[in-house]
């Protein structure tokens, strides 16, 4: 298809195909969510025209078959989601979009720079020609600096450490369908840029995959330890899914590492992705509800208010225990996977004899991350759900069945990414993944998360003050840089007209002063000549005590006659031209 | 015959001149018949003589075995001729109306007439006295046109005036003497200096060039030469426009390239020392001039100041001492001649129907006086040398010129015009803006009582700026008549 | 050029001549639909204005002149319609009669003819080494004569070339635009930046490729001074846009900026670049057009000329602002939108030109821009359709519908020529590669 000037192309195969169905249903389900959930609000139809614009652009970015196809889909994601970021028109919600669209505009510029540097270097965006067409520049600067120019804008998206600062402000404030989306699929964008990258461009870079790796560590336990510090329902499941891109992430770099030959890398990366989407999807939509009836997130205020809700804490404790990662879910099946290969790798550099130390750590890493999410999940279900609100009047409005808290078409769609992930984790009940060797990393974690669960008990954790964006980035980049290249820019702006000004200001007084040079003498000689042509006619007369008497006005008359006559040259240089004339005349005759 | 031809030119308006004051006219009619009638039958019957006496002499009288008074046609001085006998009856109808209010106009006329036939007389001289004499005359007769007013400023003008002209003049003899004691030719129809001009003489020669060019250079206004031309603004302005921008300032220029073409040559200058002095001189000067008209708020004296800038042009190109550069020369004389006599008039009669005199009270002036204003734009826009009009023939072939010559200080003079060019047209054209576009809060009825001219005034205007037009349009004549000077002054081409 | 027009010969090397080649035929389809969308809207506007018979006379002349210009097949007939342009739009600059607008008026005069004159030194040169006059591409020059002046002829190169950029607002003779833009009324800013500013372009193309020719030029040091040129201009317009709050004087120092990516592709003398040039040029018109009038129908219906002021606005005039804000996504290059596409194709024949630093600082400033453009437009948008809780609104009501409809042509045109690029990006490509 020829768009915008190029051959626009699509593709179905692989994870093209399961991502585009992936946004199918998860759109499916979150516009029939809306239904109720936007039931009150203003401006739907805008709404509901820009969600269905995402989910266009979304898909165009999962479908495309080569990255410009990509980018442009992907512009078109940013700007629309956007809309549906600040549709509540708060001032919390105005700032998040500023910080959301701040962030998906300098990574799209970032990453056009790098597709720019790509296109340059290889002669194609194709996806599927691109592991061919970088192959010769292994190693080199050029594909690296594309390389990371287009992290950092698939990065941003996907929210990876450290451009994750939209998400934790962003989700909480979107309209929670809208989250869900934001979270569930948006983020897996990013993802799918990321595989390009790792899997296609960088594949078996150790450098590369190392980079990815530590980025993916620091991203998993970040995430989770923020959301284990978060007070807020939504802002606890963004940073949730900052940590799970973590673990995707992880999953990216030891497929790099092994130059995709890790089936286990390749399997537990995609099936995570489907899980956390899917997880994501039910998680917000159930935050929706709580939102949807009480307006409020912070959990000290919806505490108890799923005691009598059985059905709601069904749904929530499905995702809660997938997303931790306990046995016989499909996270479990995924983390396994993600672990395993970890495991793999440290087997392979020991078997050949090379350090191990970084890949244990990141191992470890990766164990803690998952016993975090499993205590940061286990308390906020049970915050919800077990525990009774602090006020008792409020555990008693709670309590109070008077009205349902969600309608049939609500519960039902919200059961459907429940039974998929049901689905899923029965699909693959099969023998192998249930050994000892398997479940040892899962109890691991999960034993990690019961402890501090237990440690944790009971206690309000104060949700950490440093915010990366607000002392960081905005300082640095409103404070520092706008100030520094606007004076620079200032300073540029205004030379041409200061040195214009300066020239012919220069030029004036050169001039002026160059006037004065010969006119002074001459001033001098003219005051001099002066005096002999025009007598001071100020001097004293004798006449002037006669002044207004008829004789004395007679006598000036005849005075200044005289005077004009004897002084004035014209009449002396009329004569001598004449006189030269009567010459001339006279030598003609002769 | 056809020499006392050129002998009855110059004396028609002398003598009929001189009668003016002595005839004392007291009807306006009469003498406006009387003044018109010589002026106009003075320029047909010299353009009549242009086109058939070429080459035609007359020696007056023999000074001794080798200086004489002589008259004499040629293709250089025809030009000038043709300039100067075009303008003049325009320039005269225009002053019958704008004098008509001013006192002594018999004694005005006489001298205005007798100006022109010596004017002739500097362009048909034959040798290098002829021609001092002429032009020491044309200083003296046209003394009293600037301090016709009779004030003091006016007075000190033509003071000024005279003191700088007679002691160019002077320089211009010294030099004069000194070539003719060394055994150069004076006559004109001798190009260059012939054997005189040996190492040894060589030293002296070089000190005569730059007397007689700074002489000369006094009334074509060459920095630091120039203070006269401004303050000689206060003369009425068709003096100012005539004489200033066309007669008194082109008989300085012309003498310039008389002494550079013909009494030294293109072998002798071209590369010498004197030549980058005068090149620097003149190139200087055409920034200088242009900064200061731009600086300059008094109408008549921005006008001066532009006419300074511009004249250094025409010294330029003559001291590029190329074919072209006398022709791009020469054209500039021609076309600069038009484009300022406009501008001076559009002033004047500007001052003469309203009495403002700064540039900064034109607003809204296009409205009240729209012909003149017209006129006056197409003149700027000309002098700015925008094509197709004609300025930017004359500077584009300047600028070719000194391209072909392409020393280091021709370059400099190409750089010096394109920043006059910029001054010229911020000195001139926010006048017009001024005049055609008021600021909001000016109001209409403030310029009732200002009229446009009447047909004495406007149709001069008119003329030239349609001859501003055509020339710029179709110039071929005009270049090959100019064009037709190379061969007398570059014998060996 | 094939077939000249000689409208007059005034002597030998001196005639005044028409001819339509490619690039001009370009130009002037671009300046005529721009004329007549913009002359609809100011039959609206004019209810704003005093003396509106003599802002449509200049506003028609101007086009005349323009079209003059487009078609002019030698370098002293552009020169002759560049100088008259300049003389003949600085009436619809000083339209208010205000003293401020006097006084920028004043100052486009100046800047425009220092530039003009600048290029009337490289007219004096082109004469005297060129092989004839009309523009040829490759180049007219005669290298017979050329030779061993290279030295001087590009110097020359570079002071004409610098000159002519004055119009199209290039540092460091950008200065005008600013100034100029906000006391204009908005059909003329509109025109001014959208159009008039391409006149430089123009003229610039003709110059560099026509006249000294792309193989002349390439590699030197003037085509390295000017490419570091357009890139200050470009980081300048765009970082001095971000910081100001007058909305017209915003999209002036927008305009600094844009003109200045196409005159990045035009330096950068390869075919690709070029042709985003070319594309730039169309799209840069189409939507700066739009951005002014967006501009000016807000002042012309409710008297609010600060971006501050615009809270809510969008509300007040739906149509006014969504038009604005596609404008706002083509000018970033957020595609499909108009755009996108010229920057891709400045972006990858600057680095396969392959001048070194040069060829990738200029791309990563062309991004910057970009992002301070997203920086200083998309704002408007935000704030005029989310005004967010507890701020002011705005009170006002739509544009008439008279100015509306050349907006929403421009609009759609953003969209149309974004998503369906194809047929001009290869009519484009014909010209470009025509120029080598």
């Amino acid at each position: 298809m020829n768009l915008c000037g190029f051959t626009m192309s699509f593709t179905t195969a692989g994870i093209h195909g399961l991502y585009a169905v992936m946004a199918c249903f998860m759109w499916f389900v979150s516009l029939a969510f809306s239904l109720e959930y936007m039931h009150h609000y203003k401006h739907k139809s805008m709404y509901y025209v820009f969600l269905l614009a995402t989910f266009g652009a979304t898909a165009g970015v999962f479908l495309s078959a080569d990255l410009l196809t990509t980018f442009v889909f992907f512009e078109v994601m940013s700007f629309t989601s956007y809309v549906l970021v600040i549709h509540d028109e708060s001032k919390g919600a105005m700032r998040a979009g500023e910080t959301y669209l701040a962030v998906a505009v300098i990574g799209g510029m970032v990453m056009l720079m790098g597709l720019f540097l790509l296109y340059d270097l290889t002669g194609t965006l194709k996806i599927a020609e691109l592991p061919d067409a970088c192959a010769p520049y292994a190693g080199s600067g050029r594909l690296y600096a594309a390389a990371i120019c287009m992290l950092v804008g698939f990065g941003a998206k996907a929210g990876l450490f450290p451009l994750h600062i939209w998400l934790p402000k962003a989700h909480p404030v979107a309209p929670a369908p809208a989250s869900a989306l934001l979270s569930g699929i948006l983020t897996k964008a990013g993802i799918y840029g990321m595989l390009i990258i790792c899997c296609s461009m960088l594949a078996g870079d150790e450098h590369w995959a190392a980079a990815i790796l530590a980025l993916g560590a620091v991203t998993m336990f970040l995430g989770a330890f923020l959301a284990l510090l978060s007070g807020n329902l939504k802002k606890t499941l963004a940073c949730s899914s900052v940590s799970q891109i973590g673990f995707i992430t992880t999953g990216i770099g030891i497929a790099c590492l092994t130059n995709n030959l890790s089936e286990m890398a390749s399997k537990g990366t995609v099936l995570h992705m489907v899980n956390h989407s899917l997880i994501k999807l039910l998680l917000f939509s159930c935050a929706g509800v709580v939102y949807m009836n009480l307006h409020k997130l912070a959990l000290s205020d919806v505490r108890g208010w799923g005691r009598n809700k059985p059905l709601l804490g069904l749904y929530f404790a499905i995702g809660a225990l997938t997303i931790s990662g306990v046995p016989g879910t499909s996270g479990y099946i995924s983390k396994t996977l993600l672990h395993e290969s970890i495991v793999e790798v440290i087997e392979e550099l020991e078997h050949a004899g090379e350090s191990i130390f970084l890949l244990k750590g990141l191992e470890w890493v990766f164990l803690i991350s998952g016993g975090l999410t499993f205590a940061y999940m286990s308390r906020l279900f049970f915050c919800l759900f077990i525990r009774k609100n602090r006020a008792e009047e409020v555990q008693k409005r709670y309590n109070n069945k008077m009205h349902p808290y969600m309608n049939v078409l609500s519960a039902c769609v919200i059961a459907l990414p429940a039974i998929a992930m049901l689905c899923i984790g029965a699909v693959y009940w099969q023998h192998h993944y249930y050994t000892w060797t398997n479940l040892k990393g899962s109890l691991t974690s999960l034993a990690i998360g019961g402890l501090l669960c237990l440690l944790l008990k009971g206690r309000d954790l104060k949700e950490l003050k440093f915010d990366l964006e607000d002392r960081v980035y905005r300082p640095l980049l409103l404070g520092v840089c706008v100030p520094l290249l606007g004076g620079v820019a200032k300073m540029l702006s205004a030379a041409g007209d200061v040195a214009a000004g300066l020239c012919v200001a220069l030029m004036r007084t050169i001039a002026q002063a160059l006037a004065g040079v010969i006119e002074g003498i001459m001033i001098r000689l003219n005051k001099g000549l002066l005096r002999q042509i025009q007598p001071h006619e100020e001097r004293f007369s004798p006449m002037d005590w006669l002044r207004g008497h008829p004789i004395a006005q007679r006598w000036q008359e005849i005075r200044m006659d005289v005077l004009d006559s004897a002084n004035s040259l014209s009449f002396g240089l009329l004569m001598a031209i004449l006189g030269l004339c009567v010459f001339l005349i006279y030598l003609v005759r002769n | 015959m056809t020499g006392f031809g050129i002998l009855i030119a110059i004396l028609v308006p002398i003598l009929g001149g001189a009668l003016v004051p002595l005839l004392d006219f007291d009807a306006r009619r009469a003498r406006e018949y009387y003044v018109f009638a010589i002026v106009l039958a003075t320029s047909v019957y010299t353009l009549s003589l242009l086109s058939s006496g070429q080459g035609s002499e007359l020696v007056l009288y023999h000074l001794t075995s080798t200086i004489d008074i002589t008259l004499r046609i040629d293709r250089y001085g025809s030009i000038f001729a043709l300039l100067v006998s075009v303008l003049w009856p325009l320039a005269t109808l225009y002053a019958f109306e704008y004098m008509s209010h001013l006192h002594k106009k018999n004694r005005f006329f006489g001298f205005f007439t007798i100006c022109y036939g010596i004017t002739l007389g500097v362009a048909f001289a034959g040798n290098f006295i002829t021609m001092y004499l002429f032009y020491e005359l044309l200083t003296l007769a046209t003394v009293p046109l600037i301090t016709h007013e009779g004030t003091r400023e006016a007075k000190v003008a033509g003071v000024k005036y005279l003191v700088y002209s007679i002691a160019g003049a002077t320089a211009a003899f010294i030099g004069m003497i000194a070539i003719l004691t060394h055994g150069g030719s004076l006559e004109f129809a001798v190009i260059g200096l012939g054997d005189a001009a040996t190492p040894e003489n060589r030293r002296l020669f070089d000190l005569a060039f730059l007397f007689m060019f700074f002489g000369f250079g006094v009334k074509s206004a060459i920095w630091p030469l120039h203070g006269w031309l401004p303050t000689a603004g206060v003369a009425p302005t068709p003096v100012t426009a005539l004489l200033h921008a066309v007669a008194v300032v082109k008989s300085g220029v012309f003498a310039i390239g008389r002494v550079v073409y013909f009494t030294y040559d293109a072998g002798y200058l071209a590369g010498s020392m004197v030549q980058k002095i005068g090149l620097a001189f003149s190139a200087f000067t055409i920034v200088y001039g242009t900064v200061m008209a731009w600086k300059e708020i008094h109408f008549k004296k921005r006008l001066a100041y532009s006419t300074v800038s511009n004249l250094s042009y025409i010294v330029f190109a003559f001291l590029l001492v190329t074919p072209s550069g006398l022709t791009a020369g020469l054209l500039h004389m021609m076309f600069h001649g038009l484009m300022k006599i406009v501008l001076f008039f559009v002033a004047g009669t500007v001052m003469h129907q309203s009495g403002r005199i700064y540039v900064t009270d034109l607003r809204g002036f296009g409205r009240a006086m729209p012909v003149s204003f017209a006129t006056f734009t197409i003149a700027s826009l000309a002098l700015t040398g925008i094509p197709p009009l004609c300025g930017f023939l004359s500077k584009y072939a300047i600028a070719e010129a000194a391209l072909a010559q392409g020393s280091p200080l021709a370059y400099a003079g190409v750089a010096a015009l394109l920043v006059s060019a910029v001054f010229t047209a911020a000195y001139l054209l926010t006048i017009c803006v001024r005049a055609y576009f008021p600021p909001a809060d000016f109001e209409p009825w403030s310029l009732k009582s200002v009229k446009e001219a009447n047909l004495y005034m406007t149709l001069p205007l008119v003329l030239l700026t349609a001859a501003i037009v055509l020339l710029g349009c179709f110039p071929g004549a005009l270049q090959a008549f100019i064009g037709g000077v190379v061969p007398a002054a570059f014998p060996g081409l | 050029m094939t077939q000249l027009f000689t409208l007059l010969k005034i002597s030998d090397g001196l005639a005044i001549q028409f001819g339509a080649d490619g690039l001009g035929r370009m130009f002037l389809c671009l300046d005529t639909v721009m004329w007549i969308l913009v002359g609809i809207y100011a039959f609206k506007y004019k209810e704003h204005m005093k003396h509106t018979k003599r802002f449509f006379a200049f506003y028609l002349l101007t086009y005349l002149m323009l079209a003059a210009l487009s078609m002019a097949a030698n370098y002293l007939t552009m020169y002759l319609c560049f100088e008259f342009m300049t003389l003949l739009s600085m009436p619809m600059v000083l339209q208010d009669g205000t003293p401020e607008s006097i006084a920028a008026a004043r100052k486009y005069l100046m800047y425009s003819i220092f530039g003009a004159t600048l290029g009337l030194l490289g007219f004096f040169f082109s004469a005297h080494y060129g092989a004839g006059t009309v523009f040829t591409p490759g180049g007219l020059l005669d290298p017979a004569k050329v030779a061993g002046n290279e030295s001087k002829l590009l110097v020359v190169a570079f002071l004409s070339i610098a000159g002519f950029s004055a119009k199209a607002g290039m540092f460091p003779l950008h200065a005008w635009l600013p100034t100029a833009h906000p006391v204009a009324p908005a059909p003329a800013s509109a025109v001014l930046s959208g159009v008039i500013t391409k006149a430089g372009v123009l003229c610039i193309l003709r110059v560099m490729y026509q006249v000294y020719g792309a193989s002349f030029l390439a590699g030197t040091w003037v085509q390295k001074a000017l490419i570091v040129l357009s890139l200050i201009t470009v980081f300048m317009g765009s970082m001095m846009a971000y910081g100001e709050d007058l909305l017209k004087r915003r999209l002036a120092y927008s305009t600094v900026s844009q003109v200045s990516y196409v005159l990045f592709g035009v330096f950068t003398l390869h075919p690709v670049a070029l042709l985003g040039a070319l594309l730039h040029v169309i799209y840069h018109s189409i939507i700066k057009d739009g951005l002014f009038l967006g501009a000016g129908a807000v002042i012309f219906t409710n008297h609010k000329e600060y971006v501050s002021q615009l809270h809510g606005m969008g509300k007040r005039m739906p149509v006014t602002f969504g038009c604005f804000t596609v404008c706002s996504l083509g000018l970033i290059g957020i595609p499909p939108f108009a755009g996108f596409l010229s920057k891709w194709y400045l972006a990858a024949g600057s680095l396969s030109e392959g001048l070194p630093v040069l060829s990738w600082l200029g791309p990563a400033v062309l991004l910057l821009s970009a992002l301070l453009t997203a920086g200083y437009l998309l704002p408007i948008s935000i704030h005029g359709f989310f005004p967010g809780e507890g701020e002011k609104e705005a009170e006002g009501k739509e544009a008439p519908f008279q100015m509306l409809f050349p907006m929403l042509v421009l609009a759609l045109g953003v969209v149309v020529f974004g998503v369906f690029a194809q047929p001009l990006a290869d009519a484009l490509l014909r010209i470009a590669e025509a120029m080598f």
